[in-house]
């Protein structure tokens, strides 16, 4: 059972090894010295080569060859190659060099190729230190493949002692970093050996081209082997001032599988012994003023997550519902609100956004990334740059108040490590005044309606215009307008009777007889047009079987009224003339206090009369 | 800044002037408005506490079967929704989706859906789901007021919406995430009673049109139609025994029972029960009886004299009786009318379901009501609903006489099952709201009064005789005023204490969604228990698509809904069998359970286990009900194996077979080595208080697939059957 490796893959290999060995040398580059270095602390394998190549031929290289076996190649997320050059003795430059992948003709086909141009030709002579840089995904192997709740998570790293290479190497050595001390097996060549977590093999010295001599290593591993199946990243731009950064992930525990019992006492009692392949936790680093961060999956929220940050940074704790053991899947959504201005730019009248790539958790591994980017409705002209191949469609998305739809650029990359968390940008034109568009919209929807009903209430729907019912409504709302001057007719009296007694005060206050005598004509006239008019509307309801019953009671109030008027009338005339007679004896007192007396019932029932009226 | 306040005072002067030239009729309907308006929005944002206490989610059982529906329906169509055959639940019997649920609800909340999507708001159905209810309930509040103001004035109108509008009784079923059918049920039974008062009191065919489509709209949303049905043939009948039948009633009712009655039966589950069933024959009954009546009358109208229409009258009334009485008998022995089912007999006989129905009774929201809880959810309503019935007995019409018949009838039913306090509420509510409406009108009335009275007391010869009366009134009750601003007062106090009643239940009681549990901690921090979403999410993601789930059938709703997996048994508890088995397998023997589960293929079992937390209602507290049920349908067990000299317990002193079923088992696996609370030995069931009888709990044909971090859920896995050798 604990036989290490596939057995065809060793053969491959083996295959590989015979079959490289007698395939013409390619050019005259010497590698003087490789340091290679392998870090194995994660689930990315990162491999760290410094190469120090030199040209011994006599025409110059533009171009550095860097093979990989085809079952590493697979699995190569990541790839760079810089230069160190050594001008003098403090500086030093790096320079990236652009990386293609070739194919050269007469090389066994197990290789994948790719090569590095020179930033210039490298002359007879020359000398070159290359630093690569190569990130793996996939390739531990956890073994045994089924462990159970107390077993530790086992993996297995397969690479050559020797550097591959299409090129004569005269010293070289490889490290192997482990997480822990904790090793079951390793190749044991000559020159291999272990110290604390680290294996090293070499140095060896004038190693032929195309050597190559597996080695295996078999080591505990007990982080987080999280894998991403597939992440859509949706970023969304608001003009308002708003970047809605929307993640939603398909996580997987990529270890070895569990199988058996799950024991949550065992687990809850000694978590890191039973459990130790388990992962219960994440954490994502956002950019620092995330805001409205929430995290939940199709069935809701989840409460178990911590959120705090500074200046620099945002940190967000997420628990997944259940600790995920070798195996299990979860899938969630985490979602936060940046602020605007920290990532869209404007250059040449032209709107750049400017946001990193890959997803805010640095120990996830993802198979397959979607980066949506949602532009806002009205955007043209969309060009993105992206630091690396990736494929790009555009779509559309209908959101809230759309009507012809926001183009979304959508970028799409397999095999996706935290190197690739770089910025990228997409440029598009934007009409400021679009950024109206929608609230005019609701404004415009509003009124509509409003104006709707406005016509609806006024417009008349009736189907039949002569049946009786429709003719007696119309007839009452006649009355009822005629009513409605009636009583406004009622309260310009009224309220001439009010200056009346106004003006009575007045006089007891100023003295003023003439100005009272000047109120009472003018009251008398303009109580006698109202009159007039009085007459009309009376007349109308009259004439209206419509206004029989209200007919009595305003009737009534006239007669009162005119009642009420001549009391007042009198009241008024004789106040003013034992003003001017100076005759204010208790005679004219008692008058005018048993005037007064009926005035007031008057004005009550009046008063009653009209909230009578008012209330039909 | 001068100039701006110079602005604004001139625009609040233009108001005020604007304000004072408005009528006392247009001041009265702005006024009416503006409060309509604002119980509108107040009934909507009392039901959202749950939204803001926890988040926008479903709760409880039945809404997560109506969420799934109607999720399926927005996104395969009416039709597909209408034959949707769910092979997920009632493994391997499955259920045939659109013959057995009421769709009103599901429809309803799509066509908001698609209206909303169509005016270009992306909303999630969700969200239109989680607040169907409240919506419904704002509704509900315009309803009862132009149903109040139908029965008494608009004054009682509007204390009646504004009554309703939080009344406990109504939210406990419609707070936000309550998706389920009486949300919208409530509204449709007080339409379509509204309705059919109008039409009584008009005649008009209009009216009884739309309270046949009222009626369709109830019987698509919810069972409790059968009320509808059943009350206003009662009320019919009592109009026509009081002699007061006529020609607007013969048209309300037989327009609205024809129309209703087709209506009603392009509803599947409803189909041809309407016409066959026993719950429905009243209402042919007196749709006959009404036609006799019509015959009669015009035959009265023909013959003049009385002696002979009395013999005709006897004749014709004993041959009708008799011919009813036959048809009835006929029916009912050839099977062609079904007799009344189990949950009818159970509304008039309150002992019937404990006696014959276990299924029935195991629901704790079909227990009889105490009295605490009418208190609870009618507070002050409780005491103004008699004085409402004074009012409504005082100024008796046709349709004062419809409320209080629905009032008592209601009122009898509540008393019978918990739940039905909802159907009492609006009729508790519109009398109530009379009693406070006409209380606070004749108080309001002698407080105004009063100086007037005064008034014409000094100058008595000249008024009327009108105040005379008044005025002679007056002096009997020297503290006439006093008093009454004095009850003024008392009144306006009971009602704010009612508000604030009102509240606070909404916010303590119905605002849980029972999915996540929350607890103080020590120091006065939340604690959140959101086991059941873990356990579900769980059998989402980490067990096989085409797994069978069993638990008891409490759970079988949210497995299919938040698991996505397939159940043996859900809420909707149509087949007893099934159920019975499945109550069978969890009281037997492991070996005995295993074939059973074998039979079923069931993949996974789950139970709800609150030893732990202290959560009370678990599947060991649930327990004795399904060996109730399954011993109902078989005699192998027998409820007193379980028992120990009657009693029910689960320490060192239980029965054996209690101590050894899978059940027991499946809840105390590993429980025994686990100390839950400090003092106290390992395996303390804090729910129970007790420390648990068999520690040593071995499983052989099921392993431990799952257990959430507060042991609520658990999940294990059977194993398939050994190799053969």
């Amino acid at each position: 059972m604990r036989k290490i490796g596939g057995c065809d893959l060793s053969l491959v290999l083996l295959a590989i090894s015979f079959s490289v060995l007698f395939a013409p040398v390619l050019s005259d580059l010497v590698i003087s010295k490789v340091d290679r270095r392998v870090d194995l602390t994660s689930q990315h394998v990162r491999l760290f080569t410094t190469l120090k190549v030199e040209n011994n031929g006599t025409d110059s290289v533009s171009e550095v060859l860097l093979p990989f076996p085809d079952h590493q190649s697979k699995n190569l997320a990541f790839l760079t190659a810089t230069t160190t050059e050594e001008k003098g003795k403090s500086k030093s430059s790096s320079q990236a060099l652009p990386i293609k992948v070739v194919n050269p003709e007469g090389m066994p086909i197990s290789l994948a190729w790719y090569s590095a141009s020179l930033p210039k030709e490298l002359g007879k002579g020359g000398q070159l230190t290359l630093e690569i840089r190569a990130v793996f995904t996939h390739a531990l192997r956890p073994f045994p493949e089924k462990i159970t709740q107390a077993d530790a998570q086992l993996v297995v790293f397969q690479d050559s002692a020797y550097y591959l290479s299409p090129y004569v190497v005269k010293a070289q050595s490889f490290t192997v970093k482990l997480p822990e001390p904790r090793v079951e097996s390793y190749t044991k060549l000559e020159n291999a050996k272990l110290s604390g977590s680290e294996i090293k093999y070499g140095p060896y010295e004038n190693i032929p081209p195309f050597s190559y001599t597996p080695i295996v290593v078999h080591f505990a591993s007990n982080g987080p082997f999280a894998v991403a199946k597939d992440l859509v990243r949706e970023i969304e731009i608001s003009h308002w001032g708003n970047v809605q950064i929307t993640e939603h992930y398909n996580l997987i525990h990529a270890g070895a599988e569990s199988i058996g019992e799950f024991s949550r006492l065992d687990y809850q009692a000694r978590p890191y012994l039973r459990g130790a392949s388990a992962f219960r936790h994440l954490i994502a680093k956002l950019p620092p003023r995330a805001h409205s961060v929430y995290y939940r999956d199709e069935i809701g929220n989840i409460s178990t997550s911590n959120l705090w940050g500074d200046s620099t940074k945002t940190l967000l704790e997420i628990e997944p519902r259940y600790p995920l053991f070798g195996g299990w899947k979860t899938s969630f959504t985490i979602g936060y609100g940046l602020p605007l201005h920290d990532f869209l730019f404007q250059s040449e009248g032209q709107r750049f956004l400017n946001i990193s790539f890959g997803s805010p958790m640095n120990e996830l591994v993802i198979d397959n990334l979607i980066v949506k980017v949602i532009l806002p409705e009205g955007s043209k002209d969309i060009t993105v740059s992206v630091p690396f191949p990736i494929k790009e469609w555009q779509e559309m998305k209908f959101s809230h108040l759309d009507m012809v739809g926001r183009p979304v650029v959508v970028l799409e990359k397999t095999n996706v490590v935290p190197e690739h968390n770089q910025y990228f940008q997409v440029k598009y034109r934007f009409n400021n005044l679009s950024l109206f568009r929608e609230p005019l919209m609701l404004i415009s929807g509003f009124f509509f309606l409003f104006v709707a009903c406005i016509i609806y209430t006024h417009a008349d729907f009736t189907i039949s215009k002569s049946s009786a019912s429709y003719v007696a409504k119309l007839q009452w709302d006649e009355v009822q307008t005629a009513i409605q001057q009636f009583q406004g007719v009622m309260s310009r009296c009224l309220a001439i009777h009010d200056k009346l007694e106004a003006s009575l005060r007045d006089l007891s206050r100023t003295g003023d007889a003439q100005a009272c005598k000047a109120a009472r004509k003018a009251a008398d006239s303009s109580l006698k047009e109202l009159s007039k008019e009085l007459k009309s509307l009376l007349g109308f309801l009259q004439s209206s079987p419509q206004a029989a019953q209200i007919l009595p009671k305003v009737d009534e109030l006239v007669v009162k009224e005119k009642e009420l008027q001549e009391k007042l009338m009198l009241k008024h005339s004789i106040v003013v003339d034992a003003f001017e007679k100076r005759s204010g004896g208790r005679d004219t007192e008692s008058r005018v206090a048993s005037i007064q007396q009926k005035i007031t019932a008057l004005r009550l029932e009046v008063d009653d009369l009209l909230e009578v009226i008012d209330e039909i | 800044m001068e100039k701006a306040s110079d602005l604004m005072s001139k625009l609040q002067a233009l108001l005020s002037m604007k304000a004072w030239k408005l009528k006392t009729k247009q001041q009265e309907l702005l006024i009416r408005v503006s409060i309509l308006l604002l119980v509108y929005v107040l009934a909507f944002i009392t039901r959202l506490f749950s939204v803001l206490r926890y988040e926008s989610m479903i709760h409880e059982f039945d809404p997560y079967f109506n969420y799934r529906t109607t999720l399926y329906l927005t996104q395969n169509g009416f039709y597909d929704f209408w034959n949707w055959f769910d092979s997920e639940s009632w493994y391997p019997l499955g259920r045939i989706i659109g013959g057995t649920l009421y769709p009103g609800l599901m429809v309803t909340a799509a066509i908001i859906y698609w209206t909303l999507r169509f005016l270009r708001f992306a909303v999630h159905i969700r969200e239109v789901c989680v607040l169907t209810a409240p919506f419904f309930a704002s509704n509900t509040t315009l309803v009862a007021y132009f149903f109040g103001k139908e029965l008494w004035d608009s004054g009682a109108g509007l204390v009646a919406a504004a009554l309703i509008a939080i009344c406990p009784g109504y939210i406990s079923r419609s707070v936000a995430g309550s998706y389920d059918n009486e949300g919208v049920a409530i509204f449709a039974l007080l339409l379509t009673f509204y309705l059919f008062v109008k039409a009584v009191k008009t005649g008009l065919l209009a009216w009884a049109l739309a309270s046949a489509f009222g009626y369709f709209y109830m019987v698509s949303a919810w069972g409790g139609y059968v009320f509808i049905i059943n009350l206003i043939p009662l009320y019919v009948l009592v109009l026509l025994v009081t002699g007061r039948y006529s020609m607007r009633l013969y048209v309300a009712y037989n327009c609205m029972y024809i129309l209703g009655m087709l209506l009603a039966m392009q509803i599947r589950f409803v189909g041809f029960q309407h016409v066959q069933s026993g719950e429905h024959m009243a209402a042919m009954g007196v749709f006959f009886l009404m036609q006799v009546f019509y015959f009669l009358d015009w035959v009265k109208h023909q013959l003049n004299d009385p002696k002979l229409f009395h013999a005709f009258l006897r004749i014709t009334v004993s041959s009708a009786v008799g011919l009813g009485a036959i048809a009835l008998g006929l029916g009912t022995a050839s099977g062609y009318i079904s007799p009344w089912t189990g949950r009818f007999y159970s509304l008039l006989d309150p002992t019937y379901a404990k006696d014959h129905i276990p299924i029935i009774a195991s629901v704790s929201e079909h227990q009889p009501t105490a009295w605490s809880s009418f208190m609870f959810d009618f507070h002050i309503l409780l005491i103004l609903f008699p004085a409402g019935l004074y009012f409504c007995f005082k100024r008796l019409s046709d349709a004062t006489i419809f409320i209080v018949m629905y009032g008592l009838t209601s009122m009898y039913f509540a008393g019978v099952m918990v739940r039905l306090i909802l159907v009492a509420t609006p009729a508790v509510c519109l009398i109530s709201a009379i009693a406070v409406s006409a209380t606070i009108k004749n108080l309001t009335q002698l407080v105004r009064e009063k100086p007037k009275t005064t008034h014409s007391g000094s100058a008595k010869g000249t008024t009327g005789t009108k105040t005379s009366s008044k005025g002679s009134f007056d002096q009997s009750l020297p503290f006439q005023k006093n008093g009454a601003i004095a009850l003024l007062l008392g009144v306006f106090y009971l009602l704010s204490r009612y508000a604030i009643h009102c509240t606070w239940v909404t916010s303590e009681a119905y605002s849980s969604p029972s999915i996540v549990l929350a607890a103080r901690g020590a120091h006065g921090n939340r604690i959140i228990f959101d086991d059941y979403r873990e356990a579900y999410f769980w059998l989402r993601q980490n067990t096989p698509p085409d797994a069978k789930v069993m638990s008891w059938w409490d759970y079988g709703y949210q497995i299919t809904a938040m698991g996505n997996r397939t159940v043996i048994v859900d809420n909707n508890t149509w087949n007893n069998t099934h159920i019975a088995t499945v109550g069978r397998a969890m009281s037997s023997y492991e070996d005995e359970a295993y074939e059973i589960m074998q039979s079923l293929d069931v993949d996974y079992v789950l139970v709800v286990f609150g030893g732990v937390t202290g959560y009370s209602s678990d599947d060991i507290n649930k327990f004795l009900w399904m060996v109730r049920i399954g011993g109902g349908v078989f005699p192998v067990i027998k409820e007193p194996d379980y028992l120990v000299n009657g009693e029910y317990r689960v320490d060192r002193g239980a029965a054996p077979k209690m101590l050894n079923c899978l059940m027991y088992k499946l809840s105390y696996y590993r429980f025994g080595e686990l100390t839950t609370e400090f003092g106290k030995p390992p395996g303390y069931d804090r729910a129970r208080g007790v420390e648990i009888g068999n520690k040593d709990v071995k499983l052989e044909y099921l392993e431990e697939a799952f257990t959430t971090s507060n042991w609520i859920v658990r999940i294990y896995k059977v194993k398939p059957p050994n190799n053969r050798w």
